[in-house]
Parts: structure tokens; C-alpha cells; sequence
């Protein structure tokens, strides 16, 4: 998903990436604006060149009518495969969808059940990645400490950890006779696995990630000048963070939020190996899709469908409001 | 080289070390007196402002202000930037973009917990009229132009009350007629403050239009230092005179 988000992210949209640049980065030029965010500023050259053939329409006729014959095939086919093959099964979910029964098979209780326990425990799963995850990003970010670097790397582990496993290793923490549930369960009877907060503690194990990342790069790129500056006019660190830092990334924030969340809705692998699949519970909309598959394909049709729409959305939001900054946040998060 | 830390103003002997680079000055400025450090990119001009404000620390010598030792790299003291009554004025004015000009100005108020909010957006309109920027505090800094930008950063610079003021490159990004206006506004504004005012600049007519002396940096060491008519008039070195424009080095 975000390296889909990168490419279509990156193919166009020059106009707006530097128009949401312009109000977040205010520039008037001075030294520091070339300087502040390298990965915003790079689209610049394209733009500068842009104009030419800057509306996509015109750019394919020109390509049509005076050199189409020079394309050369052994591109061409398999780039026409590739995207046949991301649109196509897209193309089949609307295609096929139930459209006369859609009404009546959203408003379902299992369905509704599904995806508002979807929305709460993804958007609290979002809540804590911010509470939790911004002051991380901002530890690897500012704070020289040993093996500073080998945190980075276990931070981001779960962006490419295959979810189950991801699961397995909280079951194995958390759970009842795991290493910290132990603890947990005898001090006061609380037993994780199978509850609704498994489905956050899960979706926020595999969703933090892309907001750390966003954010700590934001931070890094980010003018440590206007730091010193608030230091010469004797704010703390912490008020300094509040009112100078925090402002200055929250366009990251913003962005790293909205991938963290909608990572956190599409949770599969974790969820149901660390909270299991039981309705009104844990079973969220990926876990209702997959289980509908087995009994009632329209009903799960159904439920793709708005998954479909809720990322079609999210891809909209970070195109338009924070193109810049999740631009940045999905490159970073494919690397 | 001692320090009379007692006395009144900044008393600084500043040696710091950047990779290669050792800059190694001693520098008296009077409460109220204006002084101008000159010298070509990479003197050390920025370290020495640095190191005044805390930020970059000493790796030797001592710096007080007012009788009181911020920086003594013996005795193992140093008083963190924030707790400093040192004012800087940056030289592309880095002023908060998210911030209105007003709030800008009130930073520093509203930092040190000084006053209410209130109050600190009164003072900080009060500062923006002596300015000349009456009505300008709802304005976002990008809206400014480079004068006005580098008179709101002055104002939020002074509005704590620095004993010691600190500017870095004041007029360097501005263009010729503003560069005239602001000079005279310096000239009128700085000494007025009651502050010890450093201002550093790369530009001999910057230098002599602002300050009531000159420190001239080269290579990281004092090379001259006086009144800025005399050291046009009668440069000790060759250095000081092709600075100045004179044809002839003075006697040495």
C-alpha cells in the first residue's frame, strides 16, 4: 500500500506539493528553505521543467502523435501487465459488488458491529502511536545515546515483519504465561490475548512504526536553528519542543498519523493471531471480510468495498493536505 | 590575559576550537556602547557570538556579564543559553513561522513565565510601535519584508531585557535602500537599549555606521581594534587598510 502511495504520489500533483510546501515551510527566502526539507524539495526540478508539459493529457497525446512509435515494447508490455495487474482485481471488487443489496447488507449487525469496532480500536490504536510514538521519534531523533542506532532499526522492524509473527511474539509477551502477561495477570488478573485492547496493543505494535518514521525524519530535517533561537530567549527544552519543534513537524505528524491509522484499520495478521476473531470483540473489518469469504461472498464484497473506499480517502488526504510531508513518510516508510 | 569580571558590561575572553580553527579574542563592551566586529567569512565572527550566547561552550577563557561569570571554562561554570540575559538577533532573523509577529516578539516573555499573556502581548505591541511596526503583531513572518523581518526579530530579541545583544549579519540579506534605513535605525535604536550591543558584520561601512568601535577578526585573532575613523584614517596593517579602502597601509 504505500509504495503504491509513493509512485501515484510522485507522478503528479507538482502544483499542490509546493503549495501545501508554501504554508507549512512560509519561506521567504531565506538560507535555511533549500536546506530545512531535502525530500520535499526535490520535486522542484520537475516542476521547474513542468510547465511545458506539465497537463497530463496533453503530455500523453504528444507522446501519441509524434513518438509513439519509438516507445520501446519490451517497457511498454510488461508496464501495461503491472498496472493491469493493481487495477484489475480493484476493477472486479466494483464490478462484482452487490450494489442493489449494499444498503441492506451494511446495515447488518455483524457488519456495523465490524467496522465501528474497526474505526474505535484504529483510531485509538492511532491515539497511542501519537502519545507514545512522537516522543520516541523525537528520542532517535535529538538524543545521542549507544546503540542509538540499532534502535532505529528495531523501531521500524514491524513495518516489515510479517504481521503473524507479529502476533505470535505479543502472544508470547503479553499473554497469560508470557514474559511481561505473567506479571500482569498475577498482579491483577488482567489477561490481554483475546480482548478488544489485544486489538489495539496489536494494531498499534504494526501501525507506530509509519508514524515514527514520518516524524523522526521530519525531526531531522527540521532547522535546529530556530531551536537555539527559542533556547536565547529562555524557553525550557520542553516548552521549546511545545511551541517551536512540534509546530514545525506537524504536517509529519499529520501524515504519519493518517498512514499510522489507516495501517491500523487493513490489521490482519497480528489481530488474529493475538486477539483471535470474536464477534463484537476482536473481530474487526479485515477479520470480517475473511471470515464472510466462507459463508457469504456478497456480504464480504460488501465490506471490501468500504475498506476500498476508506483507503481511496486516505490516499485523497494525504494528496491534498500533506502531500509534501507523506510523500516523504511513504518513502521513507519503503525503504 | 585576565578578566575583570567585576565590572560592568561584557568582559569576555572567548577561545573555542572548530575542527582546524581556533578563535582566540579578548572583547570589553560597555553597558550602552555599540562595537563592531569585522572581519571576512570564516574569521570566527559566528563562533564568537556563539559562544557569547551560550551555545557553542568555551573551550578556554571566561565570559561575564555584569559581574556575573556565564561561561569560565576553569572553573567548570557554564549557565545554560536560556539563563542568560543575552539577547541574539540571527542573521536570517529565524523568526517562528508558525507564529504571528506578535507572538514572535512575545516569545521570550511568555518563555520566562515574566508576565501573563496579556501582558506579554501589550509589551510586545509597545515594542512593535517603537519599532515603526504599529498594527504589524496579527502579521505572519512570511508576509514581512526583509527589513521589517530583522526589526521584529530586534524587538523579540530585546523584549526580555538582554543586558547583552548580539547581532549576527544584521543588514547582509538586505537590499541597498533598505540596508540605508535600517542603518540609521541601528545607529538611533541600539545604543538607547542600554545593552551591551555586539554587532558583526563583514561590511567596513556597515561596521563604522553602526558601532562606536571596531574589533577587526582575522584568522580567528584580533587584528586591529579602535574607533572607526581612525582605523580608515590610519590603518596599522595592511589587512585593516584594504578592509577600509585605503590605498596606503598606516605606520605599524
Amino acid at each position: 500500500m504505500s509504495r503504491d502511495g509513493g509512485a501515484a504520489a510522485s507522478s503528479s500533483d507538482h502544483v499542490p506539493a509546493l503549495a501545501a510546501h508554501g504554508s507549512t515551510g512560509e519561506n521567504d527566502g531565506s538560507p535555511r528553505a533549500s536546506a530545512a526539507t531535502p525530500a520535499v524539495d526535490a520535486p522542484a526540478p520537475g516542476r521547474r521543467h513542468g510547465p511545458a508539459r506539465r497537463p497530463p493529457n496533453r503530455r500523453v497525446r504528444r507522446g501519441r502523435g509524434r513518438r509513439g512509435g519509438g516507445l520501446p515494447w519490451p517497457l511498454v508490455v510488461p508496464a501495461a501487465l503491472g498496472a493491469l495487474l493493481l487495477l484489475l482485481p480493484l476493477v472486479g471488487l466494483v464490478w462484482r459488488a452487490p450494489w442493489d443489496s449494499l444498503p441492506r447488507l451494511l446495515r447488518e449487525a455483524d457488519v456495523r458491529e465490524a467496522l465501528w469496532l474497526s474505526i474505535r480500536t484504529a483510531t485509538v490504536a492511532t491515539v497511542l502511536s501519537l502519545l507514545l510514538g512522537v516522543p520516541l521519534a523525537w528520542l532517535l531523533a535529538r538524543v545521542e545515546f549507544p546503540g542509538r542506532g540499532l534502535a532505529r532499526a528495531l523501531v521500524t522492524l514491524p513495518m516489515v515483519l510479517p504481521p503473524v509473527v507479529g502476533g505470535v511474539a505479543l502472544l508470547l509477551a503479553a499473554g497469560r504465561r508470557g514474559v511481561a502477561g505473567r506479571y500482569l495477570y498475577e498482579a491483577f488478573g488482567v489477561s490481554l490475548p483475546f480482548t478488544t485492547t489485544a486489538v489495539v496493543v496489536a494494531q498499534t505494535f504494526v501501525a507506530m512504526p509509519f508514524l515514527v518514521v514520518a516524524v523522526e525524519g521530519a525531526l531531522l530535517s527540521a532547522d535546529r536553528r530556530y531551536e537555539d533561537a527559542a533556547a536565547t530567549l529562555g524557553a525550557s527544552p520542553w516548552y521549546t519542543f511545545r511551541r517551536v519543534t512540534l509546530p514545525a513537524v506537524a504536517p509529519s505528524i499529520g501524515a504519519g498519523a493518517v498512514l499510522c491509522w489507516a495501517r491500523a484499520l487493513g490489521e490482519f495478521g497480528a489481530t488474529i493471531t493475538f486477539a483471535g476473531s470474536l464477534p463484537g470483540t476482536t473481530r474487526t473489518m479485515p477479520l470480517a471480510v475473511y471470515s464472510a469469504m466462507e459463508s457469504d461472498s456478497d456480504a464480504a464484497i460488501a465490506l471490501s468495498l468500504v475498506l476500498l473506499v476508506t483507503s481511496v480517502v486516505v490516499l485523497a488526504a494525504l494528496r491534498g493536505r500533506w502531500l509534501p510531508a507523506a510523500r516523504d513518510a511513504v518513502s521513507r516508510a519503503a525503504v | 590575559m585576565t578578566v575583570q569580571e567585576g565590572a560592568a558590561g561584557l568582559r569576555a575572553r572567548v577561545v573555542v576550537s572548530r575542527e582546524a580553527f581556533t578563535l582566540d579574542v579578548a572583547l570589553d563592551v560597555a553597558p550602552g556602547e555599540v562595537v563592531g566586529v569585522l572581519g571576512p567569512n570564516g574569521a570566527g565572527k559566528s563562533s564568537l557570538l556563539a559562544a557569547l550566547a551560550g551555545l557553542l561552550p568555551l573551550r578556554d577563557g571566561l565570559v561575564a556579564l555584569d559581574g556575573e561569570v556565564l561561561d569560565d571554562a576553569a572553573a567548570d561554570r557554564f549557565v545554560e543559553p536560556r539563563h542568560r540575559p543575552v539577547g541574539v538577533v540571527f542573521q536570517d532573523y529565524l523568526l517562528f513561522r508558525h507564529m504571528s509577529v506578535r507572538d514572535n516578539v512575545a516569545f521570550g516573555l511568555r518563555a520566562r513565565r515574566l508576565t501573563s499573556r496579556r501582558d506579554a502581548h501589550a509589551a510586545a505591541d509597545a515594542w512593535l510601535d517603537r519599532m515603526g511596526l504599529a498594527g504589524f503583531g496579527p502579521r505572519r513572518p512570511a508576509t514581512l519584508s526583509g527589513g521589517q523581518a530583522q526589526r521584529v526579530a530586534l524587538a523579540r530579541a530585546l523584549a526580555t531585557g538582554p543586558r547583552l545583544l548580539l547581532l549576527d549579519e544584521p543588514l547582509a540579506a538586505l537590499d541597498a535602500t533598505t540596508r540605508v534605513d535600517l542603518r540609521a535605525f541601528l545607529r538611533a535604536t541600539l545604543p538607547a537599549t542600554g545593552a551591551a550591543v555586539l554587532v558583526v558584520t563583514h561590511d567596513p561601512t556597515d561596521a563604522a555606521g553602526l558601532a562606536d568601535r571596531v574589533v577587526i577578526l582575522d584568522a580567528g585573532a584580533v587584528a586591529a581594534e579602535g574607533k572607526p575613523t581612525d582605523l580608515a584614517e590610519n590603518p596599522p596593517t595592511r589587512y585593516v587598510a584594504q578592509l577600509f579602502g585605503a590605498a596606503e597601509p598606516g605606520p605599524r
